[in-house]
């Protein structure tokens, strides 16, 4: 149907890097109103980032944002402004497993990317790894974000909150029975579309733009030996243009956590999780709504086992199974619409994985963690499976009954991670991961957007697999104030999915036939200088690298630059304690412009009807991008109030760029810029009582 | 424009940003010249096919016509008929009539270069009705046509729609299929969001006149394929050639379609 290439060319808007350190920790101790670190064992691939540096960064429209904040780090591309995701060491926006309380959370993006699902009132910390993953994590191929919500206070009631100039946030927390269990509730809404009710247009009067956020943690302790967690969070993102155009998002995740302590040598955690992620686009033909809706739903069971054999000896061991349903398409029109309703058949799929992991302190020098997690995936029947040919055409269908297993894949992903102390300042480190992925998110141009669409992998899509290399060394400077890693890495990824030319994405097809398979590798260099105490803090990052591409039927079946691929990245952050009162805050990016496709020249078809001709693709570069924010924040008694501006210097930053008939002289042909804003003033009220 | 701009213009209303355009030179540099072929065949006796060459971003946008080839049509395998030059790069044949379900081989030889292409005349689907209504686009409300027919219940139905206003033809690509509407009542309002400027709109007393066209379905991957990757507007999907039907390293299709018309006054009620 003609609008849905509309609706799509509409939505493929939003679009993909340590030290001796792949592993970041932000901790935050909301319950006080303070600042605390958590204390991380300075064991392999693990740094972490105490939160003082983090909380004052200038942040886009004053909405503080871990997710966002690491992506400051060298290593970890943002997608961009007005795009959700990020790339890590060359991965693509699918491939970082963001879980909440141990639950994937599909899609941590609000509004066009602007913001994460990770609200900052309710988030007490979060880990990250972008290689030497352990092996209790797995599923995606090139980072994990470990995100673990608040636990409320379980000795007083608190009220916090705050607002902004987007949203307003409430969290409410306290004692269930005192010393003995707590609550916490935290929201979030926005309010921008509330000023577009203002407006004297009718259509943006009749426009919806706002999402929210619900937390909600739960926490007993039973005795000296178990503890209970509930976490759940839903959160939901609506854009709607008039009645004519909509898209509606959310997650909705949930776990309950039990904790058990055997002896001081041996720990258990038990848990299920649920997660769910949604999208709907909706359109008008013929004047009647037509809607396209896709979802993913996840349960889960987990066991897991911690063993602390000695001081030198730490061992977590455990099983994990989740039943995947994935509901591809599903269409509905209204009468008069044109349309037949239509339904691809829901997908089911057993994803099961058996893992060790050992942390041997072998000697005062060297620590060596290594592990092995064993995956099976089995894809279950239910609706037509398909043999395909090269060019996508089906040559034989397969009719599957519910119970029957289509194919199972097999996976063995060693983990292997050494650290050696050079000497008492400086350590070398050495790590390989290999990670396989089962779920793929299909996107148009490697661009993350809300209406693309997870699959799990079927007897035709095989998983993505991705080994890691890397080598780091790291050093104190001048005692412990400043602390400098230098890290590189080489990443070879298997099963790269990308469409085909020309396919027709909201249709009926399956979607094999629709997809190019190919392959990936990303190299690079990352230097990172801290500087950890003092009035003075922050740090500058700097990235170098390259991520491409290769996929059978894209740009001759050669090698090209992924649209993530930017040569250079820096990235400087700091934060100056003036008084006690004041804290000023600046940070500056750089970066190369993304790989992109530009023509190579031009045609005529129908008389008058231009064409652009491409020939190498992502050949060209945008502009480099580069801003400036600045923050500033005044400490009052309980309450803090927060003034940035984003942007400062008002880079026209490139947002996309495109090509028309040009306007003084139809004639001939131009190439337009459309930048998303320049300066964002921000201010936002904090308090904690 | 599309509709993220549209997007872009609600959340700059709501006050968030200020998104902005400005012409900018992109540093295009010049490629290799290619073939272009643009072939038709209708129930309605034309045959023509257009040989041209891409020309570079900075050029004009004109027609380079490519004189000197040889086109050859055949019809069901038959014997081929060669098209006569009439103009620069316009080769037409008077002695070629096209019959639906037949398939038509189109043979160029150029240079040393010969691109070949066949395509299947579909059997009409009559065109039932045009008229005009309002459609909500870009946030206001336009006067757009419309047109309705019956998708046939087989399978594997394509079509064409070219408007032309005040004898003019718009430059906007509406094909379908019946991917997702087999055998029903088909409405299409025909406007694109690659165009929401206000001076395109239908006004009243506005000359209204369609061409539909049934199309073999590989000649509307070229349509669908131009319009998602290669109008020059969709702005962050990456974009890539149209699928073309014609072999031999060539750009282009070769289409073999039944036409009808329908006309109209406009009058806005």
């Amino acid at each position: 149907m003609k609008l849905f290439p509309a609706i799509l060319s509409c939505f493929v808007y939003t679009s993909l890097y340590a030290q001796d350190t792949s592993r970041v920790i932000v901790s935050r101790d909301t319950l006080k109103g303070v600042t605390i670190t958590k204390v991380v064992p300075r064991t392999l691939g693990m740094e972490h980032f105490s939160l003082k540096e983090m909380e004052h960064i200038p942040v886009f429209m004053g909405e503080r944002d871990i997710l966002k904040t690491i992506q400051l780090l060298p290593g970890i591309k943002s997608a961009g402004d007005g795009n959700s995701g990020f790339y890590v060491r060359g991965g693509s926006a699918d491939q970082n497993l963001i879980l909440l309380d141990g639950t994937p959370v599909y899609n941590a993006s609000h509004l066009m990317g602007f913001f994460s699902t990770f609200n900052g009132d309710a988030i007490k910390d979060l880990s990250f790894y972008k290689n030497a993953m352990p092996a209790q994590y797995g599923g995606r191929l090139s980072s994990v974000v470990d995100a673990t919500t608040n636990n409320g206070d379980d000795e007083q009631y608190h009220i916090s909150g705050g607002a902004g100039l987007i949203a307003a946030r409430l969290n409410v927390e306290g004692p269930i029975v005192k010393n003995k269990s707590s609550f916490l509730l935290s929201g979030r809404r926005t309010y921008a579309d509330l000023f577009a009710k203002l407006s004297r247009d009718s259509a943006i009067r009749k426009s919806d733009l706002n999402f929210y956020d619900l937390n909600l943690k739960m926490n007993f302790r039973l005795g000296l030996k178990d503890e209970l967690d509930l976490s759940a969070y839903t959160g939901k993102d609506v854009m709607r243009l008039s009645n004519a155009f909509g898209l509606e998002w959310g997650n909705s995740v949930a776990s309950l956590r039990w904790r058990h302590i055997y002896s001081n040598k041996l720990m258990s955690f038990l848990s299920v999780h649920y997660s769910s992620y949604e999208n709907t686009t909706s359109t008008l033909l013929a004047d009647e709504a037509v809607s396209i809706y896709s979802r993913i739903r996840d349960y889960t069971a987990k066991a897991e086992f911690l063993y602390t054999a000695n001081a030198r000896h730490e061992t977590r061991a455990g099983w994990q199974s989740t039943w995947h349903t994935m509901y591809p398409l599903l269409l509905e029109g209204g009468e008069n619409s044109g349309i037949n309703n239509q339904q691809q058949p829901k997908r089911y799929s057993l994803d099961n994985a058996l893992y060790v992991n050992n942390t041997w302190k072998a000697s005062d020098q060297l620590n060596i963690s290594y592990g092995l997690r064993a995956t099976g995936f089995m894809v279950f029947g239910g609706g037509d499976f398909y043999r395909i040919n090269e060019d996508g055409k089906i040559t034989d269908t397969l009719r599957t009954g519910r119970g029957e297993v289509v194919k199972t894949y097999l996976n063995l992903e060693p983990r292997v991670a050494i650290r050696y102390e050079v000497h008492k300042t400086g350590s070398l480190s050495l790590a390989f991961t290999r990670n396989v992925q089962h779920l793929h998110l299909i996107s148009n141009a490697t661009s993350a957007n809300p209406t693309d669409k997870w699959i799990a992998s079927s007897n035709l899509i095989k998983p993505e697999i991705a080994d890691q290399v890397s080598a780091g060394y790291s050093r104190s400077i001048s005692g412990d104030r400043y602390e400098l890693t230098v890290e590189t890495y080489y990443k070879s990824l298997k099963n790269q999915l990308d469409y085909r030319n020309g396919a027709e994405i909201f249709s009926n097809e399956p979607i094999e036939t629709m997809l190019l398979v190919g392959k990936g590798r990303a190299y690079g260099m990352e230097w990172l200088l801290k500087k950890k105490t003092g009035k003075l803090t922050g740090w500058i990052g700097y990235t170098l690298s390259k991520t491409e591409r290769r996929i059978n039927g894209i740009n001759d079946n050669e090698w090209y630059n992924a649209k993530q691929d930017r040569t250079h990245e820096i990235s400087v952050v700091s934060s100056w304690q003036v008084s006690k009162k004041w804290v000023l805050s600046a940070n500056w990016v750089y970066h190369t412009g993304n790989a992109v496709t530009f023509p190579a020249g031009k045609y005529i078809v129908m008389d008058d009807r231009l064409v652009y001709y491409y020939t190498e693709r992502n050949g060209y570069r945008m502009p480099a991008y580069h801003r400036l924010d600045v923050a500033a924040t005044l400490q009052l008694r309980n309450s803090a109030l927060h003034f940035g501006v984003y942007n400062a210097y008002g880079r026209e930053n490139a947002y996309s760029i495109y090509f028309r008939e040009s306007r003084e002289n139809p004639d001939y042909t131009e190439a337009v810029q459309v930048t998303l804003f320049r300066f964002v003033p921000s201010i936002t009220y904090n308090f904690n009582f | 424009m599309n509709r993220i701009l549209q997007l872009i213009c609600t959340i700059t209303a709501a006050g968030l940003f200020t998104a902005c355009e400005k012409v900018i030179n992109a540093g295009l540099h010049p490629a290799e010249k290619k073939y272009v072929i643009e072939g038709i065949i209708t129930n309605e006796d034309t045959c023509r096919v257009l040989l041209s060459t891409t020309s570079n971003f900075t050029d004009d946008n004109n027609f380079r016509g490519v004189s000197g080839a040889v086109i050859q049509v055949s019809d069901n395998g038959g014997a081929p008929v060669t098209l006569a030059e009439v103009r620069k790069g316009v080769y037409e044949s008077l002695s070629l009539h096209g019959v639906p379900g037949h398939t038509y081989q189109l043979k160029a030889t150029i240079d040393n270069h010969i691109f070949t292409a066949s395509s299947k005349m579909p059997d009409p689907v009559n065109f039932d009705a045009l008229w005009v209504g309002r459609a909500s686009v870009a946030g206001r409300s336009r006067v757009v046509a419309n047109v309705g027919y019956r998708d046939p219940q087989a399978p594997g139905n394509s079509y064409n729609f070219v408007q032309y206003v005040n004898g003019e033809q718009r430059p906007d690509i509406f094909v379908n299929n019946d991917n997702l509407s087999n055998g029903r009542d088909v409405f299409l309002a025909l406007y694109s969001p690659a165009e929401i400027r206000e001076e395109d709109d239908l006004k009243e007393g506005d000359s209204l006149y369609v061409e539909m066209q049934c199309i073999d379905p590989n000649v509307y991957k070229f349509w669908y394929s131009l319009n998602t990757g290669a109008s020059g507007s969709d702005v962050l999907a990456t974009p890539a050639n149209p699928v073309s039907n014609v072999t031999g390293g060539a750009l282009g299709y070769f289409s073999a379609h039944t036409v009808q018309y329908q006309g109209m006054r406009v009058v806005i009620n």
